[in-house]
């Protein structure tokens, strides 16, 4: 099966799209499309709450990442965890309240801080059970990244077109 | 103890690896050929859940269904480059092997009491799984329970593996076969049609593909050599050893893929013979079980225009002509090895029918499915008016279709296809005149077509020219029973 030419007639013609000139095929994760917009946006949704739970759980924990750094008398991790909570749940609750608001795009800022502070937290003493946490605290810890992960790897499905969440959908028409 | 690994389980674990694996690419070829997840059993047009395809069809010219397959490479697919009848054929030499070896697996497991391995012991098991899932989140790997040889985690996804994803996949895959479906239409209705099973099986694939990646991950976090050095010698004490052994013997496996996929490829026929060798015994039987109508009412047939349909209509003057004068010079020939000849017209045909009919779910070869209401004259009554002599064994249906002038996809001479009597006078095989009280839409084979409901719709030949009835079928074309099984890797018996 050749790459179709530029000048294929999509009305008489069949075109194999995103194959670059002298390709056979296409990227891989071109051939995966999947059209469940509500489900997709339910996922989004539910990551967010589990970032916004998990950070809350850590900020409540007030295990000291960052050493003696620390205001009014809360470790600043806490402070930062509180901050990742406030924003994954606002960005979830907006998602909800709100069908039409692609919140995908804005949970990269949660996400995006709640990934920062993970790594910021290899120069002090992350939230590992060998440096003393608990199962449930590592747990937790270590669920903000992978939710972070989860959700900019949701964005990038969203933007290179696997999936489709509410109010997008797919547009297959054949 | 369920501590220990028995050889038995051992060598099952390595087989299932290599039947997995195989099911897995023949399985995505098959996906290949018509790339699109619906859930509805019309398979309507752009209403897909999901597509695996990079390919827009033609806005503005009729396609039929045999051009929606894509091209996937070996490397995911076996055969790959959208060989469907070689897929199909490696899924079902599989099916064959896999589940003697899965049921001699339950028995042992349950002869043995090995069976307590994969089955929680009560719901602690449930909660202790809870309890494992954060201690993996937390980077620390849970320890094994009390008196067996993996956590709790583990032992609910080996039982889910072990247990129900078999059942799942056994069931969801017998279900596509149109002799099975077609026999126990409440059954695959109550499952939520062709489409929805052709969905469930997909996501058993995914759970499977899951589970892989899962396991892996786990075995190299658990210690590559501790783990494998389980599965070759029962005990974990042999790590290196072990882990060479197994390596070799993934090694093994490759080359069989390797090997799978260049004979396929360059010999097909070997893998046919291999396919007629184990497979056969399976669908000879399911061609003795008969169709029954469809659980679909009159409002939910799919309606004319959007029944699906592969294959191109006859594009001669003389079939246009025939279609504007509303095939009144339509004729249909039988004869062959009969005492009475007869050439029917559609007048003559349709007073023959007088309002027969039925309902069935058309299940394509390559996955779509509809629902049809098929006006017309059981075949069996029609032989029964011609009379076949003693030396009678099959039933040829020629058709106006010549496959290099009307279809851009294939290349050959006129499209046919045989039956055995047997097959012929089952009560659901009809030569059908109209669609749902009107005349047949021409892409779905007017003015007359067969109607095979134990098979893959690609044996209910279009557009029907003549029947014959002969004594043998393999000096008929090139002696494989119909124009895809001569020109391509598919059997004559498409029960499943």
């Amino acid at each position: 099966m050749d790459a179709s030419p530029p000048t294929a007639n999509t009305d008489t013609q069949d075109v194999l799209l995103h194959v670059k000139p002298g390709r056979k095929r296409a990227p891989f994760f071109r051939y995966i499309r999947i059209n469940l917009p509500r489900l997709t946006r339910a996922v989004v949704l539910g990551i967010l709450f589990l970032l916004a739970g998990c950070s809350a759980s850590v900020a409540a924990d007030g295990f000291s990442v960052f050493g003696p750094v620390e205001f009014g008398g809360i470790p600043l991790l806490s402070w930062l965890s509180g901050f990742v909570a406030l924003l994954a749940f606002a960005c979830g609750f907006l998602g909800l309240v709100r069908p039409r608001v692609r919140i995908w795009h804005a949970s990269l800022l949660p996400a995006g801080v709640a990934l920062a502070l993970y790594g910021a937290a290899f120069f002090g003493t992350p939230v590992y059970v060998w440096n003393g946490a608990s199962i449930p605290q590592a747990a937790a810890w270590n669920t903000t990244m992978l939710s972070s992960v989860a959700l900019f790897v949701l964005h990038w499905a969203l933007s290179y077109g696997v999936l489709a969440a509410y109010p997008d959908d797919q547009g297959f028409e054949d | 103890m369920v501590t220990e690994f028995p050889v038995w389980l051992r060598v099952e674990h390595f087989i299932n690896i290599l039947f997995v694996t195989l099911f897995i690419r023949s399985g995505i070829e098959i996906l290949c050929t018509f790339p699109k997840l619906h859930r509805s059993v019309h398979t309507p047009l752009g209403k897909q859940w999901a597509q695996f395809t990079i390919k827009e069809k033609r806005k503005r010219k009729y396609f039929p269904v045999a051009g929606e397959h894509d091209d996937y490479s070996p490397i995911v697919s076996l055969p790959g480059h959208g060989d469907l009848g070689q897929g199909r054929y490696w899924h079902f030499i599989c099916v064959m092997g896999w589940v003697l070896l899965t049921v001699v697996y339950w028995v042992l497991l349950f002869g043995t009491g090995q069976w307590r391995r994969y089955w929680p012991a009560d719901l602690d098991v449930f909660v202790q799984a809870g309890r494992d899932i954060v201690s993996y989140l937390a980077f620390q790997v849970p320890p094994a329970m009390e008196g067996y040889p993996f956590n709790a985690v583990q032992q609910l996804s080996y039982g889910f593996v072990v247990f129900v994803l078999p059942l799942w996949m056994i069931i969801t895959g017998a279900f596509q076969s149109p002799a099975i479906a077609n026999h126990f239409p409440r059954i695959s209705r109550a499952m939520g049609g062709r489409q929805v099973i052709r969905t469930l099986h997909f996501w058993g694939l995914v759970a499977y593909l899951a589970f892989i990646v899962i396991h892996v991950v786990m075995v190299v976090a658990h210690g590559y050599g501790h783990e494998v050095s389980k599965m070759v010698f029962g005990h974990p004490d042999e790590p290196l050893a072990g882990g060479i052994i197994f390596t070799l013997g993934l090694a093994i496996i490759v080359g069989i893929h390797v090997w799978a996929t260049l004979t396929s490829t360059h010999r097909p026929q070997v893998i046919e013979k291999l396919h007629n060798a184990v497979v056969r015994p399976l669908t000879r039987a399911l061609r003795k079980v008969p169709a029954k109508p469809a659980a679909y009412s009159d409002e939910e047939i799919t309606k004319a225009p959007h029944h699906r349909a592969s294959g191109m209509p006859p594009s001669t003057q003389a079939y246009m002509a025939m279609v504007c004068n509303d095939y009144s010079d339509y004729v249909l020939e039988i004869g062959g090895l009969v005492e009475r000849p007869m050439r029917l017209t559609l007048a003559e045909l349709r007073e023959l029918a007088d309002g027969h009919s039925h309902t069935s779910v058309h299940h394509c070869v390559q996955g779509f499915s509809s629902v049809g209401k098929w006006d017309g004259v059981p075949l069996a009554q029609l032989l029964d008016l011609v009379r076949p002599l003693p030396e009678a064994r099959e039933v040829i249906v020629h058709s106006l279709q010549n496959m290099t002038r009307d279809d851009d996809l294939y290349n050959g001479s006129y499209y046919y296809e045989t039956l055995p009597l047997e097959e012929a006078r089952q009560p659901m095989s009809l030569i059908a005149i109209g669609y749902d009280g009107d005349e047949l839409p021409i892409k779905n084979g007017a003015p007359v077509r067969l109607r095979l409901e134990t098979s893959t719709g690609f044996r209910s030949a279009k557009w029907i020219d003549r029947i014959e009835v002969v004594s043998r079928f393999d000096i008929i074309g090139n002696g494989m029973g119909g124009f895809f099984e001569d020109t391509g890797s598919y059997d004559r018996l498409q029960m499943i």
